[in-house]
């Protein structure tokens, strides 16, 4: 365990993961149908808003978390209940994505129950986490290769399958690519909100803000490529009604006498799956931790990671559920939660930043807001 | 509980390492007097009564009346050296050893070493302590009555094997001499290599009873300090009775001890610790051990071998990528065949899923313990090679053969798909030998957990691997530099082995204080021929 910084390098990669690996296992904005990945595009542009707020919130107050600047902006009691309503929101996120990610590994290999499968990948990110935060961050710097190489070799691969034709009409309606473009702004572009509870750990953002964005962009347009790909070769009613498009998709195409090449694909499902999970998590850790005023968040892995283990094996009894649930009520809960938080919190950094600049003298330098302690977390 | 246990153990720890440190200061020096029977009772009493301590009476020039004793370790110095230019000066008929022993007898001393003895390297002391340990490792002492200072001359001169072909990593066009037992040997073939008059070989002794010479081998001023601080630091805190090997000195000093993956690097070949060094590594060197340790190792120095760097870059390229492949093949051949065959047998194409039924019809296992008995089978045969008399090898390799490749096959006990597996397995795990240990261990994990969960339990597992990786450090380097934390340049010696003439600069990752090793832009051209003037 150490306090190493990770680099925007690596904070890029996460960023690139969780974008990805959040969504892996289906379309987003399929409500749009055939203009998905338009829907995808126009979320992208939503998320881009909250990336950006998250950072200069960030510039603002360098080195505090997004739910430290919560209670320093708003005041303790307001900023808390924020807070509250933040951890919420990313339970929810954190509890689908590990729904998600344990019933497609129990639909390619039944003979593992649930039950193990969701503790073993909780687990996982429990040892992951108690390694450090700066080996999360190269986990992913060394993950975001492999992630890329298997997404576009698949893309490739499948690219003889695909009728562009299923792509028309395109936006006929806009109703459909409206609920589309939300929902895929709720999920996965307003989740990079998460990130803002990581950023006092990157050594140099001022210098690499573009190359995050870059990062951000090639993610919103690969996944505008991948929802395309699909909808072109399922058509917009299979994408839609199947539980895992794209594993079907990877079904389908082969090599040579080598049929079923999905499971080569289960490394990037894995690790693309398995990085935004652990980010979520150790997001939970930061936030209780805030909320709490813990010196410390290590005693925290284990406890929660049972709690996020359980609590999504009873939340979600069954697909049927799950897909009510997560897919038709949080996004009410949860897009206005990760898309306003950070909103809110410019804005009453920008007012407070004015208010002290038209108290300080005409000619004096701007008062700028006090350099804020670091946060009172221990070196990992 | 546990953590009340640690805290105990450390302050027992703690007090107890005190009152050694306090009772070493407590032991105050013994000085020789000028009585020399006097002297050399107490030399007798610290040396014992062992055959090979010789104590040599005699007298200092043939007409004079002076006391002297020579005191050493038979074996351990060379005779040849000690009669002809220390006894025979000392007692022959020499006139200016007789009017200088008229004179007073503390110049006599400082006479002898300068104007006597004709050997290199000779010191002065009068701690008995420091007559001691000189004499145990090898140096001649002479003793003078009258006089409270000893002569330490140094005669080391014992049986060493010769400067032989390295054994254990041969390469095909590189330098084929390897390091031996005696250190000073070692030093010499490094700085035959390295000529630089920066290139510092800075020693101490370790092992409380072994006094075992120990050589940090660096150049100033390209290896950063922050790095030799740190090793000499390590170096100092070991407090054992003997350093009996280069072995001891690693499981001390690594940054893990509990990992799998080796965080200090062994080598034999000086050409190899002549190329760290001049990196901006540091090695260190053991006196009775033909082997060296380079410090900070990285994950990828495992792949990279010798011969890269004297071969053409291109095939050197390929050749790593074979190696990467071998490793990775010998970690997980085993247990991908397990998963497939007992949880993804869609996975096979048919023709093949049918060959391998046919072939696993009716045996008595379950896959995945046909595989680790086969591989437990082969790791038998493995050590049993390299522990029986040499003799025997070949008997024992006929055997192994039979009975893994046809006995077991023909008898039922094994498919003849895992024989292939397992043989595959056994030659990759030999692609890059500094992980072979590791790769053993991690292939038979592997290989349980695929029988247990299939693909995806190798691949929970294989990511608790990569954020175990990515967490380790050697002497504070994360271990998987340059691929993560990235650093471009340092690329160019990963996947690839980029030409000598493009790897202009040292590796970024070691932070070295001279960063430019040559001049860049030196890749060579054919020489520009004026128009009209071409052949042909």
């Amino acid at each position: 365990m150490e306090n190493r910084p990770i680099s925007s390098q690596q904070f890029s990669a996460l960023l690139f993961l969780l974008l990805i690996g959040s969504v892996l296992v289906y379309v987003p904005g399929i409500t749009a149908a055939q203009s998905a990945w338009i829907a995808i595009l126009a979320g992208a542009v939503i998320g881009i808003w909250v990336l950006y707020a998250v950072i200069s919130l960030h510039e603002m107050f360098p080195g505090q978390r997004i739910t430290q600047i919560s209670t320093l902006v708003l005041g303790k009691v307001p900023g808390t209940i924020l807070n509250i309503l933040f951890l919420w929101s990313i339970f929810i996120f954190a509890c689908g994505l590990l729904y998600d990610f344990y019933i497609l590994l129990n639909f390619i290999n039944p003979a593992i129950a649930v039950e193990v499968l969701c503790f073993i990948i909780i687990l996982t990110c429990v040892y992951c986490l108690y390694q450090g935060l700066n080996i999360i961050g190269r986990l992913g710097e060394l993950s975001v290769w492999i992630s890329l190489i298997f997404l576009i070799l698949g893309i490739g691969i499948a690219l003889p399958l695909a009728d562009f034709s299923n792509l028309k009409p395109l936006a006929s309606a806009w109703k459909p690519l409206a609920a589309g473009t939300f929902f895929s702004a709720d999920w996965p572009f307003a989740i990079v909100v998460v990130l803002g509870l990581f950023l006092p750990l990157v050594a140099t953002i001022k210098e690499h803000t573009k190359q995050i964005y870059g990062w951000y962009l090639i993610s919103a347009l690969l996944l505008a490529i991948l929802s395309a790909e699909t909808l072109a070769i399922l058509g917009p009613e299979l994408s839609e009604s199947t539980r895992f498009p794209l594993f079907l998709i990877y079904r389908l195409i082969g090599f040579g006498e080598f049929r079923r090449l999905e499971l080569i694909f289960l490394f990037l499902w894995l690790i693309s799956g398995i990085t935004p999970i652990i980010i979520l998590y150790q997001g939970l850790n930061f936030i209780v931790q805030d909320i709490f005023r813990l010196k410390d968040y290590i005693k925290l892995i284990l406890p929660l990671g049972l709690v996020l283990g359980v609590f999504t094996l009873y939340m979600f009894p069954s697909d049927m559920l799950y897909d009510i649930l997560e897919n038709k009520y949080s996004p009410l809960f949860t897009f206005p939660v990760n898309f306003l938080y950070p909103t809110l919190l410019l804005l009453a950094a920008g007012i407070q930043k004015k208010r002290a600049s038209s108290k300080s003298t005409p000619g004096s330098a701007p008062a700028r807001p006090e350099k804020p302690s670091l946060p009172a977390t221990r070196p990992r | 509980m546990f953590r009340l246990l640690s805290q105990k153990m450390r302050r027992y720890r703690t007090s107890s390492s005190d009152n050694q440190t306090q009772a070493k200061q407590n032991a105050s020096p013994k000085y020789l007097s000028k009585n020399l029977e006097g002297n050399l009772q107490v030399l007798r009493e610290e040396l014992g009564q062992s055959s090979d301590v010789i104590i040599r009476d005699m007298k200092i020039s043939s007409n004079s009346d002076v006391d002297g004793a020579v005191i050493y370790i038979d074996g351990l110095v060379d005779r040849n050296l000690l009669n002809q230019d220390i006894l025979q000066p000392l007692m022959f008929n020499l006139q200016v050893i007789k009017d200088n022993v008229n004179q007073k007898q503390s110049k006599l001393i400082d006479f002898i070493k300068s104007s006597v003895l004709t050997v290199g390297q000779i010191s002065g002391t009068e701690d008995i302590d420091t007559v001691i340990a000189g004499v145990l490792s090898g140096h001649t002492a002479i003793l003078i009555e009258g006089v409270t200072q000893a002569l330490l001359i140094d005669t080391k001169g014992w049986e060493t094997r010769n400067v032989d072909e390295p054994t254990n990593e041969v390469s095909i066009r590189g330098p084929k001499d390897s390091f031996n037992e005696t250190l000073r040997t070692n030093t010499a073939l490094l700085r035959r290599k390295i000529r630089d008059p920066r290139l510092t070989f800075q020693s101490l002794q370790i092992g409380e009873r072994s006094k075992t010479d120990v050589t940090v081998a660096y150049i100033k001023g390209i290896t950063p300090d922050h790095l030799i601080s740190e090793i000499n630091q390590r170096l100092k805190r070991i407090d054992t009775d003997a350093i009996l090997d280069i072995g001891y000195i690693e499981q001390f000093i690594e940054d893990s001890p509990l990992s799998l993956f080796p965080t200090v690097g062994v080598t034999q070949r000086p050409d190899v610790v002549a190329a760290k060094i001049l990196e901006g590594r540091a090695a260190i060197l053991v006196d009775g051990s033909p082997m060296a340790l380079t410090m900070p190792f990285l994950f990828i120095e495992g792949f990279q071998n010798p011969d890269d760097y004297y071969a053409r870059p291109f095939f050197a390229a390929a050749i790593r990528w074979l190696r990467l492949l071998g490793f990775t093949l010998s970690i997980y051949l085993p247990g991908i065949f397990v998963s497939l065959k007992a949880f993804h047998p869609e996975l096979f194409p048919a023709p093949l899923l049918v060959s391998v039924a046919a072939a696993r019809e009716g045996l008595p296992f379950p896959v995945a313990l046909e595989a680790i008995l086969m591989l437990s089978l082969f790791e038998i045969l493995r050590e049993a090679g390299l522990r029986m008399p040499r003799s025997l090898g070949p008997a024992v390799s006929i055997v192994g053969a039979l009975v893994i490749g046809q006995a077991a096959v023909s008898a039922g006990l094994v498919g003849a798909p895992m024989v292939i597996v397992v043989a595959t397995t056994a030659i990759a795990s030999f692609l890059v030998v500094p992980y072979a240990d590791a790769g053993a261990l991690l292939r038979f994990l592997m290989t349980i957990v695929a029988g247990f969960l299939g693909l995806f339990g190798m691949v929970i597992f294989q990511l608790e691997i990569l954020s175990h990786l990515a967490a380790l450090r050697s002497l504070g380097v994360p271990y998987l530099s340059p691929v993560t934390p990235l650093k471009l340049r340092g690329l160019k010696d990963v996947f690839i082995r980029a030409p000598l003439w493009a790897m202009d600069r040292r590796p970024e990752f070691l932070d070295s204080s001279d960063k430019r090793r040559q001049s860049p832009g030196q890749m060579p051209r054919a020489p520009q021929t004026k128009p009209g003037k071409r052949e042909g």
